[in-house]
């Protein structure tokens, strides 16, 4: 009884028109930010946060929740157009998405991608309404070892990013874990391979490299012989067809409870779930050699993942008060500043804050959902410009992007010598999709692994102590094992060595 | 010598600096790892998928890569870094406001091969347009240059 | 040709025309905040820039440069253009910066020396904290507990090495005689989730992060690294009370501006943090978020500064002698 009454309270805060100004002002603001590549949620958010303290408490969190999820709408945009990651979750879209927008099949890639969000963001609300309570308490159990045991199962699925051979993708994938290790150590404050440049102290930041890897290295890919002219989309082909929708609602309806909960772990829940989501689409199809040439499952799954995991990420700083990641520990000081403390009884002492912002982000998502769909149109209309018009505006708006996060003219050197990197890894049949996502679970495994033996003062048996580590443990060698022996067992394993 | 053969062998140049490195820090036990051990780790996978690379490519027949026709194929990318690079390197000197026309221009005119006139005004509007979208509306901090704008 | 020399008489006087303390500022003041946007420092350097930017009438812009630990955004204004017009944070983690490069015979990227101090804004302690439903229910309890097991048992969380959460530990080790093993975690959110997990077993964390923990009953507080009670946390006994009179350590954030400022324009600045420290609203926002404001003008904090210095350098050097020995015999 308590829940609807809740639920009732919430509607009705959120639909305030106070409340839904700022919740509108969130989601575009959380759209534009998405879409500029380089800025992600935490500097959009930043960048409004002095308006925030003269606001309501709860306007404040909706805006700011409407930032964060509508920065996973507005990411895939130039990840399906220009192959350049807007948002770091978007960097999977890149794969399919893009290759869709090369054979005009733009429009339904962005169409299902907005379409594949709204479901997963609605349906990962849902679920943090009625689940939250239970969860919260579930999401503690995310120590360093079942922490450990995630990225153990997230380097299964980078493997499955790759086009070309197997080895070929190891090989990249090896390459991030090991680029990823530059950097102080965070467990000794050592630094490793710096030579001096501190910029490079807090690591290769990933985005660069992605936006490097994948943005500049197309934009030098595609000047290279005469500059190509895009292919005009016609009006009909803004809509997917009738197949690509119904091809589309598996992964759609996987992608969301996959996004649902990877996202009650800890950190970049939503980068390892749009991948997380395209492995599992990729396994699951019949075609899997097409991926990375345009498969609608490719982009409808990861996006739908990324969405998904919004609603639960919030349910530890909702339920508990524990921020998971900066994004939300920005929330969570809006609500201080305010005098309101969040924990275990913000539900009990501040229900309309509590109701009011899981309201409000359903709100928010149809709002994008109203925003994005008739944009579509809009946005498949830069694929007209000129490209040799487009892609200085796109390099500026790149460097722009970047520098605007960390103020370092090293990251823009980073992302630009990537870009060049870039071009030769794809000339000679390497990808830049393990490499990235890679560079970002190598500290993530390493850390835990380190923590976990620590924890357990040096017990290399350390996951033990908790049921979910173990599970998650076993699946992750089973898996392993598995794909190797199955790999070896296929009568064509001497072409796997070769390329394809 | 193919060019995968070659991006194998940088890679395997890759591991083998990647293991020297490692060296030169502190190992540690697998219980206690220190910094190294996980960079050695890598880098000796690394090594070890690279060689076998290369193994296994011996048997595949590739064309040597033609440097005439990269250099040919090159020319506007080489044009694009070049000025990517002065970008990068002025940025901070000249501040955003100097570099955002000036790139856009030189972009415009010397890589895209628009006309001089043309250049020039896309690069003006282009850096308006950056003004009043990045530094007005959304109060992104860029570089304010030695000439204090 | 008259259009071409008034804009060149034009361009020289924008060359030229030198900036007076009478016009200071006539544009917006750059404040580095050297660490990634979200934390609590940041934060304060976002209140403070709200509400300076009232008392100064122009902008305060924050850019966030992040980097070795500080040192990046630290760096930066120390080689800037010393016009007043760039300015960065100061906290403890730049003492730590200058002591780890010192004790192990290496040039440090800058020295106290290097700035010219504008002011202090607040200085907290950190506090002991634990689960609530831990066995432990006072500070004694805990001592206790560390000194009959072998070191090493019991784990503490704290973001990065040498930091505001992991120094409190050190000095809690070296002046009580007992080993707590720092379990090193990225950000505070991290820190939480690991000691209500159960992971960890202590952490030394700020008021303002620990009363809205404490408030909702997750952990309780039994000690406090500073020297007097502080607010909202009245009856938390001091280490100096528990008969440590050596245990203390602060936090505090204040401000930094090149050395080479020219005088009216420091005099300005510093005038800017008085005002802002006393100003209600920013008074009333660091109330809520718990951060102690405790204004001390460019000497005081100089002192205080140097205070921590020598209180930090003979810690940092054992620690460091400890860390090559076991390399040793690795």
């Amino acid at each position: 009884m308590e829940f609807f009454s809740g639920i009732a309270q919430g509607f009705a805060a959120a639909s305030s028109l106070n409340n839904l100004y700022f919740c509108l002002i969130g989601v575009t603001w959380g759209t534009i930010v998405g879409v500029l590549p380089g800025i992600g949620p935490l500097g959009g958010t930043v960048l409004l946060l002095p308006a925030t303290f003269g606001m309501q408490p709860d306007a404040a969190v909706i805006m700011m929740a409407g930032i964060y999820y509508g920065a996973m709408y507005g990411g895939s945009t130039t990840s399906i157009l220009m192959n350049i990651p807007g948002e770091a979750a978007s960097v999977v879209t890149c794969l399919d998405g893009y290759r869709m927008a090369r054979k005009g099949r733009a429009g339904a890639a962005l169409f299902i991608s907005a379409w594949g969000s709204f479901i997963g963001g609605t349906l990962s609300i849902c679920g943090l309404a009625f689940l939250a309570p239970t969860l919260a308490k579930f999401a503690l159990e995310f120590g360093p070892a079942a922490m450990f045991a995630i990225t153990l199962l997230a380097l299964l699925m980078i493997s499955a990013l790759g086009r070309g051979s197997i080895l070929n993708t190891l090989c990249m994938a090896v390459l991030g874990l090991f680029l990823g290790t530059i950097g102080m150590d965070t467990m000794t404050g050592f630094l490793r391979m710096t030579y001096g440049i501190k910029e490079l102290s807090d690591g290769i930041g990933f985005i660069p490299v992605a936006m490097g890897i994948f943005g500049v290295s197309e934009i030098l890919v595609s000047t290279q012989t005469v500059l190509p002219t895009v292919i005009k989309p016609k009006f009909r082909e803004l809509l997917p067809t009738r197949e690509e929708l119904n091809r589309s609602w598996g992964p759609i309806f996987r992608g969301s409870l996959l996004g649902f909960f990877i996202g009650l772990m800890p950190g970049s829940a939503h980068i390892v779930s749009s991948f997380a989501s395209y492995a599992l689409e990729k396994k699951l199809s019949k075609h899997p050699e097409k991926f990375g040439t345009g498969m609608i499952e490719g982009v409808a799954g990861p996006e739908t993942a990324n969405n998904a995991c919004t609603g639960s990420h919030l349910i530890p700083f909702l339920s508990l008060g524990i921020p998971t990641s900066p994004a939300i520990a920005l929330m969570m000081m809006a609500l201080l500043i305010h005098g309101i403390t969040p924990g275990p009884l913000l539900a009990v002492n501040h229900p309309e804050i509590f109701w009011g912002v899981i309201a409000s982000m359903y709100i928010g998502n149809v709002i994008l959902v109203i925003l994005n769909l008739p944009m579509v149109g809009l946005f498949v209309n830069i694929l007209r410009t000129p490209f040799r018009l487009l892609f200085p505006i796109i390099l500026m708006i790149c460097l722009i992007g970047i520098y605007s996060v960390n103020a370092s003219r090293v990251e823009l050197a980073i992302m630009l010598i990537f870009g060049i990197i870039g071009v030769f890894l794809r000339r000679y049949g390497f990808d830049g999709a393990p490499l990235v996502m890679a560079m970002i679970i190598g500290p993530m495994m390493e850390l835990y692994l380190r923590q976990s033996l620590m924890v357990s003062g040096g017990n290399p048996l350390f996951f033990l102590h908790s049921t979910l580590a173990t599970v998650l443990l076993i699946i992750a060698i089973l898996l392993i094992v598995g794909s190797i022996v199955f790999s070896f067992l296929k009568p064509q394993a001497k072409k796997v060595f070769e390329e394809s | 010598m193919g060019g995968r053969r070659i991006t194998l062998l940088v890679l395997m140049g890759v591991a083998i600096y990647g293991i020297w490195s490692a060296l030169q820090m502190p190992i540690g036990k697998i219980q206690d790892q220190g910094p190294g051990f996980f960079p050695l780790v890598l880098s000796g996978l690394l090594l070890f998928l690279s060689i076998l690379g290369l193994i296994f490519s011996k048997e595949e027949k590739e064309a040597p890569l033609d440097w005439k026709k990269i250099w040919g194929e090159f020319r506007i990318p080489v044009r694009i870094v070049f000025l990517s690079l002065g970008a990068i390197y002025f940025w901070e000197f000249l501040g955003f406001l100097i570099i955002c026309p000036l790139f856009l221009f030189l972009l415009f005119f010397w890589a895209s091969g628009f006309r001089l006139w043309k250049a020039l005004a896309l690069g003006a509007a282009g850096g308006l347009i950056g003004w009043a979208f990045f530094i007005k509306l959304l109060g992104v901090a860029m570089p304010i240059g030695t000439f204090g704008f | 040709m008259i259009s071409v020399v008034i804009s060149l008489m034009a361009l020289a006087v924008f060359f030229a025309a030198p900036v007076g303390a009478a016009d200071y500022p006539t544009r917006a003041i750059t404040l580095i905040c050297p660490v990634t946007p979200g934390g609590s420092l940041d934060l304060n350097a976002r209140a403070f820039a709200g509400i300076a930017e009232k008392h100064l009438g122009k902008p305060v812009v924050v850019v966030n440069k992040p980097g070795g630990s500080g040192a990046v955004g630290t760096l930066a204004v120390v080689e800037s253009k010393p016009d007043g017009y760039t300015i960065c944070l100061g906290w403890p983690s730049q003492t730590a910066i200058i002591i780890g490069e010192v004790v192990n015979g290496r040039k440090p990227p800058f020295t106290i020396d290097d700035f010219a101090i504008l002011g202090r804004m607040t200085n907290s302690p950190p506090l002991f904290n634990v689960k609530y439903d831990s066995p432990w229910k006072t500070m004694q309890e805990v001592i206790a507990d560390l000194k009959s097991h072998p070191p090493n048992t019991y784990k503490l969380g704290a973001s990065g090495i040498y930091s505001i959460g992991h120094l409190p530990m050190e000095i809690l080790n070296k002046e009580a005689g007992v080993k707590i093993q720092l379990v090193p975690v990225r950000g505070g959110g991290e820190s939480i989730a690991l000691q209500l997990g159960g992971h960890t077993h202590f952490s030394c964390r700020y008021p303002g992060p620990s009363l809205p923990l404490v408030k909702s009953k997750q952990m309780r507080v039994l000690a406090s690294f500073g020297e007097e009670k502080i607010k909202n946390f009245e009856d938390v006994p001091t280490f100096k009370e528990l008969g440590y009179p050596n245990i203390f350590f602060y936090s505090w954030y204040g401000l930094l501006a090149n050395k080479d400022t020219p005088a009216p324009i420091l005099e300005r600045l510093r005038r800017l943090v008085k005002e802002v420290t006393q100003d209600p609203a920013y008074l009333s926002m660091m109330g809520k978020t718990g951060d102690l404001v405790d204004y001390a003008d460019a000497e005081g904090t100089k002192k205080a500064w140097q205070r921590e210095y020598n209180q930090i350098l003979p810690l940092i050097k054992e620690l460091e002698i400890e860390k090559k020995e076991k390399e040793k015999k690795q």
